[in-house]
């Protein structure tokens, strides 16, 4: 730049400085550039691309979801211990996974959804109910436990949030009467690990990857949550173990429980929706391809 | 008068604050845009729509609750505290939802805007094309934000003297006999002395200097219209050390009087008994002047009487054409020769004057001259009466010639508003000269064309003037042309603006005419009329521009105005929105930064609605899911930070750089001038399409995440992802999508499109990384999730693709539909179109700038 300005150092100001501007591509917005042309057979070509591919992979989800197996059973009662006999006809390769689903709870009810403490879920100590402030309307024990003799110190942990948290407890056993283990580790991501950490004094294993679980808010109402997996095939009779300590819990607000055993692929739980999402877009996508072709 | 006179006292009145021009200019207004007039009624109608959607969905909250009591009851709410009763809790809905809403009216688009407007503006001060290498002057914007007014410009009020015209006229042809001499495209070099002459004519030339034997008629012929000239004139000689100069009380005759010089009879001046000394071949030669009859502009001609060395005495007249041929003798040769000349010239915009002369003898003119110096005399209505004795001898003339001047046009004058004209833009004169002059100018500065017809409106009375509108009207809708071009005299149009029934005519007349020359108009005449036109047509833009201090209020009664900084100083320069220094940079101004700018701006104010309306849709529908409880989607801080530093920088780029046609097709193709004129980039219907698009989007985005991802595992943990992640998921793909909208629309992609789109992208996601490294973060630990999964990755390229296609789709759907009634349209104006009629006007360019009474030293008696 400074070589170009010295060589028309001798011209008269107007014309170097005229020369000066003309020059100089950014203050003429003469930017090298390139314009993309859109020509009809391009467009073709694009969009042949992309339905052909979106076809490919919404055949692939359509396929993958229909090799799925899923067992749903409901329970309820007011017992405290549910036996719920079930029949599994179709083989069920492992992995195989367990959730509870929870009907009638608005867990992304904004005010369900807010109530908790992060600094306590996280290790402080608190003490008053300015500092557990964001817990409203659930601060103390006694206000967690509905039962005024509970003492009035904050509970660990406060907040709407933990207070309803889903606590039965689900076994399963076979035909015979032998446990299935179910793994009920890795119910969180790898990634997730460390948010919620051990704290003394509280009413409810905060560490726990099931109380992590619960804490993330799900966001529809029937709640569906991971509860563990089972790495062994399971085919024929089999019965849940239910220790039933949610039901005053899910009784208030006429809730029904089930649990669900579902197989899975690499691509988790059957997406008939994503993939007939992909059938319906290659489709558009190719009835266009065709129209930039022949009209 | 003053002219020999030592020292004189004077007192200075009315200067200052108190001058005419002070006097009468108007304060300045603050301009903003139609755009953005425009745009504050959307804002206004988004915020009722907000308001609305917030009352619906709290009021939804409500009746949730009072639907679901079993449902409710989780959430502990307690009647007997005030804060959880009912309507305490149906106001709190209602602010939250208010709160989520809020970014539907982007507060980010006034600063956007005004950065963008700031850069255009550099940009148009940069323009190579618009510098003045002469007064090392650039283009200054003073108002940016009428950027995108340029491009919407229907009206162009133009001044003449000073912007079209330089007020510089040069003697450029004449016809001697039937022979004429002098071509336009004239360039001749300079000469010593001699100003105000381009006139190349080697023939003429050299019959005058040089003659054959067989030229010698012509020579002597060519000879005598150099005295003619020499002599029948007013001006002044002034001495000033030592130097000669013309002292002319008009520049035509200034041109007529040098181009003698040029020819060789040089005035020198007058002496004490009156005599004319003309320096011809190095000699002074004495003519005696006898009388002379003034020009006036209801004579339009003048004469002088002199006694030539031979004592012959000869009256030597010039003027218009018309009055000229009036008064010629039958014997008179040349006529048909020289009215073509004059037809040529006229039609060239050239200033004609017919040349006359006859011999009168000694008897007769010792007659006449009594009762003139009777006339002379006389007390009252001499003017009157003196008219009326230089009638009685100025007859029986004889045609010797014609000359024609040019009144020099500034720069690409022609060409600019040749230009102006076909892009649909209605140009107006106004100007403080006569009819004839502006005629003159119209004709030269290709306003008008030989093909335009001439409405003319000069009435005094308001009855004439109201019978012309009338006509005139009539004659319009009936004649199909659309040259029609209307003239308009000042005073016509003060009775027009006292009449309401006259100006309502009136109104509905100009609507219909692209070219109007609006002559002997004041300066606030001028601000009046740009006025008239701003209250009778709302949706048109105007635009004034003017170089002098008289304009100065034409200029801020305009939607834009553009000052010439040029010679008469800087008051118009000062007041306007826009300054440059000559009027060809209009071209440059209005059709290539305007027209880009208005696009552009127009784009910037739909895309941050749009991005906006994207980024809150899904935020509301999630409303049906969480029983309306204004629960966000969004993470607090990437949510802060989107229109901060997600969707700023490429959009501003977009607005600067991108550029639909390049600058050479933009000049050459005034088509691309008329979407923007019309309003075409900015409307209810765009604006609202554009809010639709992103509503739409929003939708989709919102619907196709929610179902895959909600109670569904997205990966062989079996993992179903919470709220949460989804939430940020939909903001991913909003940020992706509002950025790469931009990429897809650009024009011409440089380095920074592509620069800043994916740099942008790339710090949506550093700041995504980083906030989901901490615990406390609702987004905790997803970063990774939102790559590497194969359904995430999937689902994502479903959303962008489809979405970018399906505007790929729409648009050319869009054109299409458009160009298929554009044909019919055009189909069907073909069929009605009229025959037009091509009748060719004949104008001659009669033209003449003097008014009586300049020098009455030569004129009166009494100074002799």
């Amino acid at each position: 730049y400074q070589r170009r300005v010295h060589g028309i150092k001798n011209m008269n100001e107007g014309e170097r400085i005229y020369t000066e501007l003309k020059s100089s591509k950014v203050k003429q917005n003469a930017m090298k550039s390139w314009r993309p042309s859109n020509t009809p057979y391009q467009n073709f070509v694009l969009f042949l691309t992309f339905g052909i591919l979106f076809l490919a992979i919404g055949f692939l989800y359509v396929i993958s979801s229909a090799t799925i197996t899923t067992v749903i059973t409901n329970y309820s009662g007011n017992s405290t211990e549910i036996r719920v006999p079930i029949q599994i006809k179709t083989r069920m390769n492992p992995p195989i996974y367990l959730y509870y689903s929870i009907t009638g709870l608005h867990q992304n009810y904004r005010r369900f959804a807010v109530s908790k403490n992060a600094e306590q879920l996280s290790g402080k100590k608190l003490k008053t109910r300015s500092e557990a402030k964001s817990c409203y309307p659930v601060f103390t024990e006694a206000e967690r436990m509905e039962y005024a003799n509970a003492g009035n110190e904050i509970a660990n942990p406060c907040g709407l949030a933990p207070k309803y948290m889903f606590n039965d407890e689900i076994n399963l056993q076979n035909g015979i009467g032998q446990e299935v283990p179910i793994d009920r580790n890795n119910l969180i991501f790898p990634s997730e690990k460390g948010k919620y950490l051990e704290s003394p004094n509280s009413w409810v294993n905060t560490s726990t990857g099931q109380f992590a679980t619960w804490m993330k808010i799900s966001p529809v109402a029937p709640i569906k949550k991971l509860y563990g997996k089972i790495n062994i095939p399971l085919e024929g009779e089999y019965i849940f173990l239910i220790q039933n300590s949610y039901h005053k819990i899910v009784h208030a607000y006429g809730g029904q429980r089930s649990i669900i055993l579902s197989t899975g692929t690499f691509l988790g739980g059957a997406q008939y929706f994503l993939g007939t999402t992909f059938i319906v877009a290659a489709a558009l996508l190719l009835v266009f391809a065709v129209a930039y072709k022949y009209c | 008068v003053l002219k020999n006179t030592e020292y004189i006292y004077g007192i200075a009145t009315y200067t200052g604050a108190e001058s005419k021009i002070q006097m009468n200019s108007s304060n300045a207004k603050t301009k903003r845009s139609i755009m953005e007039a425009l745009t504050h009624k959307q804002i206004i109608i988004i915020f009722v729509i907000q308001l609305s959607i917030s009352l619906v969905c709290a009021l939804a909250g409500l009746f949730w609750l009072l639907i679901y009591p079993e449902a409710s009851s989780v959430f502990e709410f307690n009647e007997d505290k005030m804060t959880d009763s009912k309507w305490y809790v149906t106001l709190k809905l209602f602010s939250s939802w208010l709160l989520m809403t809020v970014q539907l009216v982007p507060l980010s688009l006034l600063i956007t805007l005004e950065v963008v407007r700031y850069i255009q503006a550099m940009y148009i001060s940069w323009d190579a094309e618009m510098y003045d290498q002469k007064l090392l002057i650039q283009p200054s914007v003073q108002t940016s934000n009428l950027n995108e007014e340029l491009g919407r410009v229907s009206y162009i009020f133009s001044d003449k003297t000073g912007t079209l015209t330089c007020n510089i006229m040069d003697f450029r042809k004449m016809a001697v006999g039937k022979k004429s001499y002098g071509t336009s495209k004239a360039n001749m070099a300079p000469q010593l002395g001699i100003s105000n002459v381009n006139f190349e004519s080697q023939e003429f030339m050299k019959i005058l200097r040089h003659p054959d034997e067989k030229d010698m008629k012509k020579h002597r012929k060519a000879v005598h219209l150099s005295l003619f000239l020499s002599l029948c004139h007013t001006i002044l000689v002034e001495e000033n050390k030592g130097v000669r100069s013309f002292n002319a009380a008009s520049p035509d005759e200034l041109a007529l009087v040098n181009a003698a010089k040029y020819f060789s009879h040089e005035f020198v001046g007058r002496d004490e008994d009156g005599n004319i000394i003309i320096k011809h071949n190095d000699k002074d030669e004495k003519y005696e002047l006898l009388n002379v009859l003034e020009f006036n502009s209801t004579r339009k001609r003048m004469s002088v009487i002199v006694r030539m060395p031979d004592k012959r005495i000869l009256l030597l007249c010039k003027g218009a054409d018309n009055v000229i041929y009036q008064r010629l003798n039958g014997a008179s040769k040349y006529k048909a020769e020289v009215q073509s000349f004059l037809c040529d010239c006229g039609n060239e915009g050239l200033r004609t004057l017919a040349l006359a002369e006859k011999e009168i003898s000694e008897e007769n003119y010792r007659e006449w001259n009594q009762r003139f110096i009777a006339a002379a005399r006389a007390v009252n209505g001499r003017e009157k009466k003196i008219e009326e004795v230089a009638e009685l001898i100025e007859k029986d003339l004889l045609l010797i010639g014609a000359t024609a001047i040019e009144d020099k046009l500034q720069d690409q004058v022609g060409e600019t508003i040749d230009f102006i004209k076909q892009a649909g833009i209605k140009f107006w004169v106004l100007t403080g000269d006569k009819i004839e002059t502006a005629i003159n100018i119209a004709f030269s500065c290709k306003l008008l064309t030989d093909l335009s017809i001439k409405y003319i409106i000069d009435g005094v009375e308001s009855e004439d003037v109201f019978e012309q509108v009338k006509k005139c009207d009539a004659e319009i809708k009936e004649s199909m042309t659309d040259k029609n071009a209307l003239i308009l005299s000042g005073d016509a149009l003060t009775i027009a603006m006292k009449h309401s029934a006259i100006t309502q005519a009136l109104v509905n007349l100009i609507k219909q005419i692209p070219v109007v020359i609006a002559c002997r108009v004041s300066q606030k005449q001028k601000a009046d009329i740009v006025q008239l036109v701003r209250n009778n047509y709302k949706e048109a833009v105007t635009l004034s521009i003017g170089d002098g201090a008289n304009d100065v209020n034409m200029i801020s009664a305009a939607h834009v105005g553009i000052g010439i900084r040029g010679l008469e100083g800087q008051q118009a320069a000062r007041a306007s929105d826009y300054a440059v220094t000559q009027f060809k940079h209009m071209k440059n101004l209005l059709f290539a930064h305007g027209r880009e700018s208005t696009r552009r701006n127009a784009y910037t104010i739909c895309y941050c609605f749009y991005k906006n309306a994207l980024l809150v849709t899904p935020n509301i529908l999630f409303a049906l899911y969480s029983a309306a409880s204004a629960q966000a989607l969004y993470n607090e801080w990437l949510y802060q930070l989107y229109n901060t530093a997600f969707t700023t920088v490429p959009i501003v780029w977009y607005a600067v750089f991108d550029k639909e046609y390049e600058r050479e097709e933009l000049l050459s193709q005034p088509k691309h001038f008329e979407e923007g004129r019309k309003g075409t980039y900015f409307s209810y219907p765009v604006f609202w399409r554009w809010m639709a698009y992103g509503a739409l989007q929003g939708l989709m985005i919102h619907f196709a995440t929610l179902y895959t991802l909600s109670n569904n595992a997205s990966s062989s943990y079996g993992i179903n992802e919470d709220l949460y992640f989804m939430g940020n998921f939909v903001f991913t793909l909003v940020v992706l999508i509002a950025n790469l909208k931009i990429l897809a629309s650009h024009y011409t992609h440089t380095w920074g499109s592509s620069f800043f789109i994916f740099g942008t992208i790339a710090v949506y996601y550093l700041f995504y990384y980083l906030i989901s490294t901490s615990t406390s973060q609702n987004i905790y630990g997803s970063f990774s999730r939102i790559f590497l999964n194969p359904v995430h990755l999937s689902l994502q390229l479903l959303l962008v693709v489809s979405i970018l296609l399906m505007e790929v789709v729409i648009n050319q759907g869009k054109t299409l539909i458009v160009r298929y009634y554009k044909s019919i349209k055009i189909a069907i104006l073909k069929q009605k179109e009229p025959k037009t009629d091509l009748r060719r006007q004949t104008t001659t360019g009669f033209a003449f700038s003097q008014e009586p009474g300049h020098t009455p030293q030569i004129t009166t008696q009494d100074f002799k």
